[in-house]
């Protein structure tokens, strides 16, 4: 019992820029823009949190750096897929491959400092003699209050509303879209760049929260976890949510065995995430052969107005 | 930006192109809903195979599109900033008189919506794809070089240090001595067949990405020959070596094109998983079961016999990897033109539906090339543990298989060009090692390479662009 309530416990914890992560994603992809960047914003959010936040002692600060580098990623990313009409999946790598090394280039001073305090966390004392809810809840951080808001906030965004429609329609079928009378160019723009600023906070999380210290390379390949988690999650938040606690827990899994004390090496219990994700993909397509994968039917391809179709 | 041409046109000609938008605008409206309908139809009707590229299709459908300019297509300047194509024959139509939803009308081709018909347009400039363009020029690679040089410069800058020093000394590093030369060839070898391995895939739009978990499986199983065969001769123990690093290499590319094929999963996901969980068990082997007991705990393997190393060339440390690496290209290089084999690859990455449609297995197409991609990055792995470490160690490549992404798209999948971004990828290496020297990070290199790759794609779709004077 104890074992899975601290298993859940170090879900969320480790899911939470997961989330993050998957949200942004999903905005991304819903507009129908591939965002295979999601790596390397994780990567420059940390890493300009981790500077800000070391140089100044100030969360707001990190934070609003990390937003506005991710920003101006995702500006970048819209710039080459939308207005010059790139290969999504190349100019995602591309993304990713920039992210990694400015990160590492950027990150090498402050590589291995702690952070000088940690994020303030939401104390609900009243939870703390109730048996599950406490142990789950009663102190989590900011971050991780503020990732279900999100997640919620977006379902019923994109699910509820006349903008989430919009959005949705985009993605679908911008040309229809567009005749809605939807500005199809500019809102891409607005929701790549919103998307590329949830993936960089993910990894400001990651950084502040998660594991504080930098470390070159620190993501280590939760960016594409991510990736995968969109698809899992059929471009659903609250899928998003419950998928992403999934991987957290795969993710800390192996450290707990370890804890546990067990006779297979750690290299291995460190694959299971890795490997669960290959399984899971293959299992869901072999469920799903033949049916819609409920991805945006126009995901990935330009939208130029006057093309022939 | 790179390639500006001005296309006059004449004033005249802008004002009745003006006044026939107006008309053909009535009508697109209705056209692009059926259109929109059509989309959806398409989309939904596509086979399994175009769905999983319909990314990489886009890419070639704009392509086809610049190449039919002459189907009675007239392109047109509008305010708005977007390019209008409006078919002649809906414009006749309209000339004659008012006609409904005409059939003529290109579906989709909804022009741009509130753009003022009588007053003048907002710029006298405006860009456009050139509907005449043959994709982007030679220099692209080129220019794309030098503004990635140029970006990194201003971080290196804000990094307060001199931009032209730092350059300077990883070029004289790089490519200025005999030993920096060999040493610059020494890391062509891995990335040229890594870069061949990727581009083989790319050409059919499969994106292996996956060439660091290869290269890695294709070293381990090398090695393993000489953990578990430790006294062959020479001429046996290179070959045996030679064939487990392909077999790995191509066994791990396989179990990315097996999900992708059978599963439809996305083989971005899968084989950059794959390069976690062959680091994983690199790191496994270097400090588990084969470390090498008399090493002092370094995580690596026992150093190598001379009968299980590459020849080398003189005394340097230019192997004989490089004759591989060569001999692959030159074979890939023939394959592709004069085989059958060849022909399909070339078909299937041109036009997937087209493809199918003539017969051409796509899956089994997927996996062999798969197995190749893979089995190139074994070779890869396997000659950089005979050739240059001698021992499998931790941290055996510093992201050849990363690095060979840009290698292939540089080169545009193409051969030769192959060859001359390997060696100027190998240099970028060489010199970020060279620079550490001066207090930089060698993690430099690889800031330098993202930036090129993002110039080169930014240069490529831009070149397409033409600037027109619209007044």
């Amino acid at each position: 019992m104890d074992f899975l309530i601290m298993l859940l416990a170090a879900a969320i914890a480790s899911g939470t820029p997961l989330l993050i992560a998957t949200l942004g994603g999903i905005l991304n992809e819903r507009a129908g823009i591939i965002q295979l960047g999601t790596e390397g914003i994780m990567l420059m959010g940390a890493v300009t949190s981790c500077l800000l936040y070391l140089r100044t002692g100030s969360l707001g600060l990190a934070l609003l750096a990390a937003a506005g580098v991710s920003a101006a990623l995702g500006l970048i990313h819209a710039f080459m897929t939308v207005s010059l009409r790139a290969n999504h999946i190349v100019t995602g790598l591309a993304m990713t491959l920039f992210g990694t090394g400015l990160s590492a280039y950027l990150g090498k001073p402050v590589s291995g400092q702690p952070m000088p305090a940690p994020v303030p966390k939401v104390n609900l004392d009243f939870l703390d003699g109730v048996p599950v809810l406490g142990e789950l809840f009663a102190h989590l951080d900011v971050f991780t209050w503020a990732s279900f808001a999100l997640a919620v906030l977006l379902h019923l965004l994109i699910h509820r509303t006349s903008w989430g429609l919009h959005l949705r329609a985009m993605g679908d079928n911008p040309a229809t879209a567009d005749v809605m009378g939807i500005r199809v160019q500019l809102s891409r723009y607005l929701y790549v760049t919103a998307g590329a600023i949830l993936i960089g906070l993910a990894g400001a999380d990651l950084l502040l929260v998660y594991s504080p210290v930098w470390n070159e390379g620190m993501t280590a390949g939760r960016g594409w976890i991510a990736v995968a988690l969109i698809i899992f999650a059929r471009w659903n938040p609250l899928r998003a949510l419950l998928c992403a606690y999934f991987f957290g827990a795969l993710d800390s899994l192996g450290f707990r065995i370890q804890l546990e004390g067990t006779a297979i090496p750690s290299y291995f219990l460190k694959m299971i995430p890795y490997v669960v994700t290959i399984l899971v993909l293959m299992y869901l397509g072999w469920r799903n052969r033949g049916k819609p994968s409920g991805s945006p039917e126009a995901l990935g391809s330009p939208y130029i107005r006057e093309q022939r179709l | 930006m790179s390639k500006l041409k001005f296309i006059a046109v004449g004033a005249s000609a802008a004002g009745a192109a003006l006044a026939q938008r107006q008309a053909a605008m009535q009508e697109d409206r209705s056209g692009a809903l059926t259109g929109g309908a059509d989309l959806a139809e398409r989309r939904q009707g596509m086979p399994e195979y175009t769905r999983g590229v319909s990314t990489g299709g886009s890419a070639s459908e704009q392509r086809q599109q610049e190449k039919q300019p002459a189907r009675s297509a007239q392109m047109l300047a509008s305010a708005g900033g977007d390019i209008v194509y409006i078919p002649a024959a809906p414009i006749k139509a309209a000339s004659a008189g008012r006609s409904a939803g005409s059939a003529e009308a290109a579906p989709g081709s909804s022009s741009s919506a509130g753009a003022p018909g009588t007053d003048k347009p907002r710029f006298p400039f405006r860009l456009e794809i050139d509907p005449a363009g043959k994709g982007s020029p030679w220099w692209t690679p080129v220019v794309s070089i030098f503004m990635g040089l140029l970006i990194c410069a201003v971080f290196i800058g804000a990094n307060g240090m001199n931009p032209v020093t730092v350059y300077a000394k990883m070029f004289r590093g790089a490519f200025g001595t005999e030993f920096g030369l060999a040493e610059t060839l020494v890391k062509a070898i891995p990335l040229l067949l890594c870069g061949l391995g990727v581009s083989i895939a790319y050409r059919i739009s499969v994106w292996n990405i996956g060439a660091e978990g290869q290269f890695l499986a294709g070293a381990m199983g090398a090695t393993a020959v000489t953990i578990y065969a430790p006294g062959l001769p020479l001429w046996l123990s290179i070959p045996y070596m030679l064939a487990a690093g392909i077999a790995a290499g191509a066994f791990w590319g396989l179990l990315t094109a097996i999900p992708r094929t059978y599963f439809q999963v996305n083989e971005l996901i899968t084989s950059l998983m794959l390069n976690y969980i062959a680091l994983l068990g690199l790191n496994y082997v270097v400090f588990g079961p084969w470390k090498d007991p008399k090493g002092f705990n370094f995580p690596g393997t026992p150093m190598f016999g001379d009968n299980q190393s590459l020849p080398v060339l003189g005394d340097s440390r230019l192997h004989l990897g490089l004759l591989f690496a060569v001999g692959a290209v030159i074979l890939y290089a023939v394959m592709i033109r004069y085989t059958r084999w060849g022909y399909e690859l070339r078909l299937i990455g041109a036009n997937p539906d087209a493809a199918r449609g003539a017969g051409i297995n796509i899956r089994r197409h997927i996996l062999i090339v798969m197995g190749i991609s893979g089995g190139l990055a074994g070779i890869a792995g396997m000659a950089e543990v005979s050739g240059v470490a001698h021992r499998l160690m931790y941290g055996i490549s510093p992201g050849y298989g990363y690095t060979a992404i840009i290698v292939a798209w540089l080169a545009k999948l193409h051969p030769a060009g192959l060859l001359v971004t390997s060696f100027f990828f190998g240099g970028l290496i060489v010199g970020g090692y060279s620079v550490q020297t001066i207090g930089m990070p060698s993690s430099i290199s690889s800031m330098i390479q993202g930036a090129i790759l993002f110039c080169l794609i930014a240069g490529d779709m831009a070149a397409k662009f033409r600037v027109r004077r619209t007044a």
